[in-house]
């Protein structure tokens, strides 16, 4: 593309001012955009990309200061000094910006309509009824169903990738040249992801806007950029056409980025393994409070309706679906850490459903947990030691302390950690770092079962790729066997021999990994497999704004 | 949105509660040892010099046309049919009086003069709390928690210990232990010239209330203003290109007034409180040193 | 693979000193505090004399002035008071008369006084030649020195502060904990309660319970029904937000995980639940204390508190109830320097305390 420069940074620094002293968290970058162009900003969080965008905005938060000599060329002009004044008539108006959280980015108390005409009045000179004729107009062309009566509709009483297209709606509103959208889809379901992707492609093609994605997904980039610029640590570390960066990485960070993405398959099951865990007509249900005071009615909302499911020894079944679909829930009925109203579930053979948590106590060792959120999963008040001893405590495994050390520094040493961690705290430790710790705490019982809870969702990609791997090894080495719950497909590949795949408490498909997300056979499934893998809406989103 | 089945469902379970309260209540009124013929008897016979066994047919009488005689749930029954018949709290016996009239006059005033703190307070306290969040760590800032800190931490009744002390040595002030002057007692209608003495009467209760009133809301609009102007939204109305007055009063204040709204009635309890411990030390006539007296008689 | 930093780790109670060691205005409330306690344990040692002690001889006398001038620079000392009548109003005035004048001796001998009922000392702080007095505070109505009587008043009203705070911190907790971490109908029934005793208007029903007790019993059982009071109706607050705090905590994935394990729920509330609401149990205690001495302080200032022979703030202050009293003895008001000293004190700790219990948020 040779269209003109839109928009061409220089020497952009951003320092913030904190307790502990200046933080650098973006250092001299540049970039250029053209007319038109999309050009993604890659990198995993705490990179600076964020916060370059809001530097660009001139939207820091009042601690920041942005380097004195940086250049920021928007059209023509520098705007890097512009004043408040001059800046509010560009932002909104000639910048648009969406962000992560569609949940939070809509003030609460107003009605949508308003609070997208409020961007159109405070640009451009009209009334009230003729900007609410325009609003209907733009949710109209980001598809919004039944347009006329979202206007009136409060931002509680929307889904999340309807939020999301009200805000796009108003970062259109003006017309834009530039739009800037930080991790647009990070916080969306897959096949909404996709959705919301298509549709940003479109209208940038019919506005010719030019496009600044910021996102940690290569898919998302592969899929929609011209140009890639990779952050690491407040620098960019590689800049190009996005194909030439993807088949030909020169920096090392690039190539590292790139191969985290999960690879590689689960090893061969043993013929005829056993069944270890087996759930049949596993059904659950919360009671809900509904009606006044008087006329108080119990309803029972079903998350899971009626499930079987089997785990052999050595196997790791995939459990997948998008939020609200009853994995976990599944997951935690089966290892009786959540009450199922009906069902049978066998543990090797014994049945387990209709023990207490007391009866539950001496099999807890061998069926084990690891959760979604590695910073809420530790007790902050104890150190590591503590953590993964208390099992063993509880279980009465290692008789001395000494013995319970030697257990806790193998464990350790299984996760990749070394030894003297022991004695510190868990808020000292990454995410990733947490998450081994965690698994750990379950590895030291020596399980034969793992239920993993999205353990990975919470993490970097490249931490990502990492605790797969560790998990794929640990399962070798232990003969472990996992019921692996997560939404992203890519890792289920990697790790898991069979897979079920859930939509609204039912099970719809279910399989070997490799036939079912290869030749998915409903339409539900085939989604999924196309948002995942291809970052595509499988039907045109106009038809089928699925929420 | 349903407001009025809310509050319709809100007093309906209050009904337990207050049948609570009443036993309660009542309760305390039975468990003081000795009742009020006890009492007549000891100060009649004091005062005649009869013996107590002289008195005792009379005294029986007077318990008996009280109902003092009857089992305590019954005198229960008969006083809640009072109060829910005939709004009758029962009669005081050291005022020879109605409970209801003793109150009268002064209940208003209590409940008049928390309102007027409530409602300056509470203004007060979220311009000074919006002032604050938007000169974060400036001098002002520190001058409003100040101000705000000392209101909530400094007892009512120390100050207004405090102020009378002021008033009787310093300033040598002669509105005080009433709510009007003498001349104007007996004046019926209202008047400017009333109210101003009334305000020169009570006035320690106002600055008190107020000082302590507007500290909390202060506090919490602060903080709450500084954590809004981190939301999302914010950030999303900058990005429209609106001047920051316009995202300050649209869209942050709003968002941040709505917990401070939802605990007035909270602060409603306080103000009165503090209006009956204030008038209580400097001898206002409102409900305070009346309930004051009770306990203790 | 992870290596580790090189320093020791910090515990979360060493964040947490860190942390409050770095504000001022918490550490200065800290100070307080220690001063506050301090003047309680050792009042007997800072007073000249007992607090039953009576100056026949000074019958309201105003405050003395500490000097150390007389014409030369001299040790300290004070003046005592001739009388003068005015001849036209009969209006008594204290004027102090040189002729008097007692030298202020440090490390005397005097009534004897013992540390927390242990051991019995006589020695003072500071004092006068035997027959003569200092009464830097003045007195009251019996000629009992203010200042000493002041400074054990510490004593009690910080006793009752400390008594009707762990009392009502352990009820609360307990209550809290329990309710909030087996839900149900305990749960339902304690909630029920709580919100029973909070909707009282509260000034009114201490002054109403505070009536039963028994005028003419021992001082020491009114001080015990006084505190049951006081812990009966100040437990709600405590118990209601821990148990939204323990729900909260309950189903965290660290507790859903302790579950996993096989811990009992005895365990699981001992090492997870309780030490995860320890920093809010210790700031709300903090706060607490405050609001109790003033609690104390205003009941017995209306004579319906603490009870004579005991000595509290508020019964110091109870003796200029009325204006007369006030016009006779201005000076008997010294203890509500005492008060705000002490409620600024534990209100700016408090403060400290609750800012540095959150070393994991922003920095």
């Amino acid at each position: 593309m040779n269209n003109p420069l839109l928009l061409d940074i220089a020497d952009v620094s951003v320092d913030f001012r904190t307790i502990a002293g200046t933080v650098n968290a973006v250092r001299r970058i540049g970039f250029a955009v053209r007319h038109g162009e999309t050009l993604a900003v890659v990198g995993e969080s705490g990179s600076g990309k964020s916060v370059t965008a809001r530097a660009i905005m001139s939207m820091l938060a009042t601690n920041a200061t942005v380097g004195a000599d940086a250049k920021i060329v928007f059209d023509g002009q520098d705007i890097s000094n512009y004043s408040e004044e001059q800046m509010c008539q560009i932002r909104g108006d000639r910048i648009a910006m969406i962000f992560q959280e569609p949940l939070t980015s809509l003030n609460p108390l107003y009605r949508v309509g308003d609070q997208v005409a409020e961007n159109i009045l405070a640009h451009r000179p009209m009334s009230k009824s003729a900007a609410a004729a325009e609003v209907v107009r733009l949710f109209e062309e980001v598809r919004l169903p039944e347009p006329e009566a979202r206007r009136a509709q409060y931002p509680h009483q929307m889904s999340g990738g309807q939020r999301q297209r009200v805000m796009i709606a108003m970062a259109l509103a003006n017309n834009p040249d530039l739009l800037i959208a930080d991790e647009p889809t990070t916080a969306l379901d897959v096949t909404v992801q996709a959705e919301i992707l298509a549709l940003l492609k479109s209208l940038q093609r019919k506005h010719k806007m030019a496009v600044i994605l910021i996102t940690h997904d290569l898919t998302v980039v592969r899929k929609t950029s011209d140009q890639v610029v990779v952050m690491r640590a407040g620098e960019i570390v590689e800049r190009g056409a996005t194909e030439k960066v993807f088949k030909d990485p020169q920096h090392e960070y690039t190539r590292h980025l790139l191969a985290s993405e999960p690879k590689g398959r689960p090893d061969p099951l043993a013929e005829g393994a056993q069944p270890l865990l087996v759930g049949q007509n596993v059904r659950v249900s919360f009671k809900t409070k509904h009606g006044s005071f008087f006329a108080r009615k119990t309803l029972d909302e079903v998350a899971v309706n009626s499930l079987s499911a089997t785990i052999r020894k050595g196997e790791s079944l995939g459990l997948v679906g998008e939020s609200g679909a009853g994995k976990s829930t599944f997951g935690m009925a089966l290892i009786r850490l959540i009450h199922a109203d009906d069902g049978t579930i066998k543990f090797d053979d014994v049945q387990i459903d209709g023990r207490s948590r007391k009866q539950m106590r001496p099999l807890r060792p061998r069926i084990q947990v690891v959760f979604q959120d590695p910073f809420s999963s530790l007790n902050p008040r104890m150190i590591v030691r503590q953590i993964i001893e208390e099992g063993l405590i509880v279980n009465s495994i290692g008789a001395t302390s000494q013995a319970r050390k030697q257990i806790i520094a193998e464990v350790l040493a299984d996760v990749q950690m070394p030894a003297d961690v022991m004695d510190r705290f868990p808020h000292e430790f990454s995410g990733g770092q947490r998450q081994r710790i965690a698994i750990a705490r379950s590895l030291a019982l020596r399980p034969e079962f793992i239920l993993l809870d999205e353990p990975t969702s919470a993490l970097d990609l490249s931490i990502q790729a990492q605790i797969i791997d560790l998990l794929r090894v640990l399962r070798a080495k232990h003969g472990l066997s996992y019921l692996f719950i997560s939404h992203d497909l890519k890792v289920v590949r990697a790790l898991c021999h069979n897979v079920l795949v859930m939509r609204n408490g039912e099970i719809v498909e279910s399989g070997p990994t490799e036939q079912v997300l290869g030749e998915p056979r409903t339409a539900y499934t085939k989604r999924l497999v196309n948002a995942a893998f291809y970052a595509d809406a499988t039907e045109p989103a106009d038809q089928s704004p699925a929420d | 949105m349903f407001l009025p089945g809310y509050v319709a469902r809100r007093l309906l379970a209050a009904i337990p509660l207050l049948i609570g309260i009443s036993l309660v209540s009542f309760g305390i009124i039975v468990a003081v040892p000795g009742d009020f013929v006890d009492g007549w008897i000891a100060q009649t016979s004091a005062r005649t010099g009869k013996s107590v066994e002289e008195l005792m047919p009379q005294a029986m009488a007077l318990r008996e046309s009280l109902g003092l005689d009857k089992p305590v749930w019954v005198q229960y029954l008969v006083w809640m049919k009072g109060i829910v018949t005939a709004g009758d709290f029962g009669f005081s016996f050291v005022q020879s009086r109605p409970v209801t009239e003793v109150i009268g006059l002064r209940f208003p005033r209590s409940i008049g003069l928390a309102l007027i703190t409530l409602v300056v307070g509470q203004t007060i306290g979220v311009l000074l709390g919006i002032y604050a969040a938007n000169n974060q760590y400036r001098w002002g800032d520190t001058l409003a928690t100040l101000v705000a800190f000392l209101g909530i931490v400094i007892p009512k009744f120390v100050i207004a210990l405090v102020i009378l002390y002021l008033l009787v040595f310093v300033w040598r002030w002669p509105y005080i232990g009433a709510v009007n002057s003498a001349e104007f007692v007996l004046q019926e209608e209202y008047s400017l010239a009333k109210l101003w003495d009334f305000l020169k009467h009570v006035w320690p209760i106002l600055f008190v209330s107020i000082w302590a009133g507007q500290a909390y809301p202060t506090r919490m609009m602060r903080g709450n203003l500084l954590d809004v102007m981190n939301m999302q939204y914010i950030e999303t109305a900058r990005a429209k290109g609106l001047s920051s007055r316009r995202i300050l009063f649209k869209h942050a204040v709003p968002n941040a007034l709505h917990p401070v709204i939802m605990n007035i009635g909270t602060r409603f309890d306080y103000m009165i409180k503090g209006e009956l411990e204030i008038a209580i030390v400097m001898g206002i006539p409102t409900l305070g040193p009346r309930v004051r007296h009770t306990a203790s008689d | 693979m992870y290596e580790a930093p090189a320093q020791a780790s910090l515990s979360y109670w060493q964040l947490v000193r860190r942390r409050l060691a770095a504000n001022r205005y918490g550490m200065a409330g800290m100070f307080g505090c220690v001063l506050i306690i301090a003047t309680a344990l050792f009042a007997g040692f800072l007073a000249p004399y007992g607090r039953e002690t009576k100056n026949v001889a000074a019958i309201y006398s105003p405050p003395q002035l500490v000097r150390v001038y007389d014409g030369q620079l001299s040790a300290p000392f004070v003046y005592g008071f001739g009388e003068e009548l005015d001849p036209i109003t009969y209006e008594i005035t204290f004027v102090p008369d040189p002729a008097q004048r007692a030298e202020i001796d440090f490390w005397v001998t005097g009534d004897t006084w013992s540390l927390l009922g242990l051991m019995e000392f006589s020695t003072h702080l500071f004092g006068t030649e035997p027959g003569k007095f200092i009464h830097i505070l003045g007195t009251d109505n019996l000629g009992r020195d203010v200042f000493s009587r002041m400074l054990y008043g510490t004593q009690i009203t910080l006793l009752m502060g400390f008594v009707v705070m762990a009392a009502a911190c352990l009820l609360g907790v307990a209550v809290g904990v329990t309710s909030g971490y087996f839900s149900g109908n305990i749960d339902a029934v304690t909630q029920r309660i709580v919100e029973f005793v909070k909707s009282f208007p509260d000034l009114p029903l201490y002054l109403a319970l505070v009536a039963l007790i028994p005028r003419r019993a021992e001082p020491l059982t009114v001080f015990i029904l006084f505190a049951a009071i006081l812990v009966l109706l100040r437990w709600t607050d405590i118990s209601r937000e821990l148990r939204g705090k323990v729900i909260a905590i309950r189903s965290m994935e660290y507790v859903r995980a302790a579950v996993a394990v096989g811990a009992s729920d005895p365990r699981i509330i001992a090492r997870h639940i309780v030490p995860n609401t320890s920093s809010h149990i210790i700031v709300w205690a903090t706060y607490q204390l405050p609001e109790i001495i003033l609690l104390e302080t205003f009941l017995s200032f209306l004579g319906l508190g603490v009870q004579a022979p005991m000595v509290s703030w508020g019964t110091i202050l109870n003796q200029v109830r009325d204006t007369q009293a006030l016009v006779a003895a201005p000076w008997l008001m010294a203890p509500v320097g005492m008060i705000v000293i002490s409620v600024l004190a534990f209100n700016a700790f408090g403060d400290g305390l609750r800012d540095a219990m959150d070393p994991y948020s922003n920095e």
